[in-house]
């Protein structure tokens, strides 16, 4: 069964649309409405175990799409299934079955522990106290987290917060995880770490990922397909290997440089600060 | 793979008992993330206990320059306050994400119980809870402890205890009906508030002030009445009409407010508030 199967999906939104020549009474009692189409007529399907790339510039309906298929948004019209769940009709089910992460927006409890976190999700996730305490265990190594686990999280870097929401978002064990910049504001570093850990979570684990990024790293990195999706739509979609050779101007030459690059200075140094 | 704890096939009952617990957790949590300024904790319940003892004064002072007003003195007043803070407290204390309601909508972090394997409606509203709130509710047994004192009637408490999860759930369900016009209107939060305050006032009031249309208008309508002057009216006559009266505008609003919230969530938009300054 696909991790993810989308058909025909559509969302529009109804703006209200100032028009200078109308008058400021006009506008307020009798606006102009707008329709915006963010997704518009999209299909794709995700097996599973699959890593896949879903990007586009500001505004093409990524977060859009992410949205539904988690059961954010109701769609317009079309059909889209989840882990074999309707995302908004099986709201509940689903939950218990997918995993996010949304860079900018915060899960864990700002004022307390981040292991308190992992306390409070557990059981919203209706788990038991020694399987909570299990996992904890589990994802405290796997994302290193044991330095500042018992700090309260408004006291975290960016960095330490991002794999502390992670963390936290794999609790339940999920089946599909949907990231939407999750490397949004790291230093190279903690960009390093969080995909090194996705990555191995998609390769070990067999979990699904659904990411959305700005950033070509995580995309190469983490990313074995890539959809391209502007104006609503998906102009492109195939392996992210064919992506890079097809639409760059120039054929890509591997080098091995005598120097190291920059990239690896810096690791270099933060590396020796730690 | 994967946490397949897919709960549908539960009874209503162990569904609602599952959700009740998880609440209890998530008050908890946030009960403790407040204890981490205890500070500020203390002085809101103080603060907010005397902002309503100042409140009682006035209309003490009020009935000593009437007299009495169809039946009301300031005994009914220790009732009324009474009744209206335990009400506010208990209400807002365990379940006030329905006053952040337009906050949740406004910012997009309504997406967080949108992708919660919980009830949305128990979840949303048991999101946050006011701090004031539990300085209110405990003035408000004060009074009613105060009132059974001044009456000799120590069943006057049974009655109050038969009444208050009623006119809790009347309080919650309109502050819900209110918080539901965010889904509707851009930048609610002021006008959401209004709304709810046309509500609020007047359950501060002794029924005895309001005339028959007017009484007529804050029962059915505006349930105001319902958790102040109805249930101090339903203590005073042991008036078991009154009391099955409350019961059935709170089960009737909870309805109402349950269809709205729901009907409303489809209209939902969220977004990716980044708080632009206006």
């Amino acid at each position: 069964m696909p991790a993810i199967t989308v058909s025909h999906l559509v969302k529009s939104f109804s703006l209200a649309v100032r028009q200078p020549e109308q008058g400021r009474l006009r506008n307020f009692f009798k606006p102009e409405k707008e329709i915006v189409t963010a997704v518009d007529d999209i299909s794709f399907t995700v097996p599973e175990g699959e890593a896949v790339a879903f990007i586009g510039p500001n505004g093409a309906g990524k977060s859009t799409t992410i949205k539904m298929l988690t059961g954010i948004l109701y769609p317009t019209s079309g059909n889209m299934t989840v882990a074999g769940l309707h995302p908004y009709k099986n709201r509940r089910e689903l939950a218990f079955r997918i995993g996010t992460l949304f860079g900018q927006r915060s899960q864990l409890v700002p004022n307390l522990p981040v292991r308190d976190s992992f306390e409070l999700f557990g059981a919203i996730y209706e788990l038991s106290p020694a399987t909570v305490r299990r996992r904890q265990k589990e994802l405290i190594g796997l994302f290193d987290l044991a330095e500042f686990v018992d700090r309260p999280v408004r006291k975290l870097s960016l960095g330490q917060r991002m794999r502390a929401e992670i963390a936290v978002a794999l609790i339940h064990k999920p089946e599909i995880i949907f990231l939407d910049e999750p490397t949004i504001g790291l230093d190279i570093v903690a960009k390093k770490s969080l995909r090194e850990v996705l990555g191995r979570i998609n390769r070990e684990e067999g979990v699904t990922l659904f990411l959305t990024s700005h950033d070509v790293g995580d995309i190469e990195a983490l990313c074995t397909r890539t959809m391209v999706v502007n104006h609503g739509r998906i102009v492109v979609d195939e392996s992210t290997d064919a992506l890079k050779h097809d639409y760059f101007a120039h054929r890509p030459v591997k080098m091995v440089a005598v120097e190291p690059s920059l990239e690896e200075i810096i690791q270099d140094i933060y590396g020796a600060k730690k | 793979m994967g946490a397949k704890r897919i709960k549908n096939k539960r009874s209503f009952v162990s569904g609602l008992i599952a959700e009740f617990t998880v609440a209890r957790i998530i008050w908890l949590t946030n009960f403790r993330a407040a204890m981490e300024f205890r500070t500020a904790f203390m002085l809101q319940i103080v603060g907010m206990m005397i902002n309503d003892c100042a409140f009682l004064a006035l209309w003490i002072l009020f009935f000593q320059v009437m007299g009495s007003v169809n039946g009301w003195s300031g005994t009914q007043i220790f009732a009324l306050l009474g009744m209206n803070l335990m009400c506010y407290g208990f209400t807002f204390g365990f379940a006030g994400g329905s006053l952040w309601l337009p906050r949740y909508v406004e910012q997009g972090t309504f997406d967080g119980f949108l992708l919660s394997p919980r009830n949305l409606y128990v979840r949303t509203m048991t999101s946050r809870f006011d701090l004031a709130g539990l300085g209110d509710a405990l003035l408000g047994v004060i009074l009613i402890i105060a009132y059974a004192v001044i009456t000799g009637s120590a069943l006057s408490l049974v009655w109050f205890a038969a009444m208050l999860p009623a006119t809790m759930l009347i309080f919650l369900s309109v502050s819900v009906v209110a918080g539901t016009a965010a889904f509707y209107l851009p930048d609610s939060n002021h006008t959401v508030m209004a709304v709810f305050k046309v509500f609020m006032n007047p359950t501060m009031y002794p029924s005895a002030l309001f005339p028959k249309v007017a009484r007529f208008i804050f029962v059915v309508l505006i349930p105001s009445l319902t958790v102040g002057g109805l249930p101090v009216e339903a203590v005073m006559g042991h008036s078991w009409l009154t009391l099955g009266l409350v019961w059935l505008i709170a089960l009737l609003w909870l309805l109402i407010s349950i269809a709205a919230f729901y009907g409303s969530v489809r209209r939902y938009e969220s977004g990716n508030f980044i708080g632009l300054r206006g």
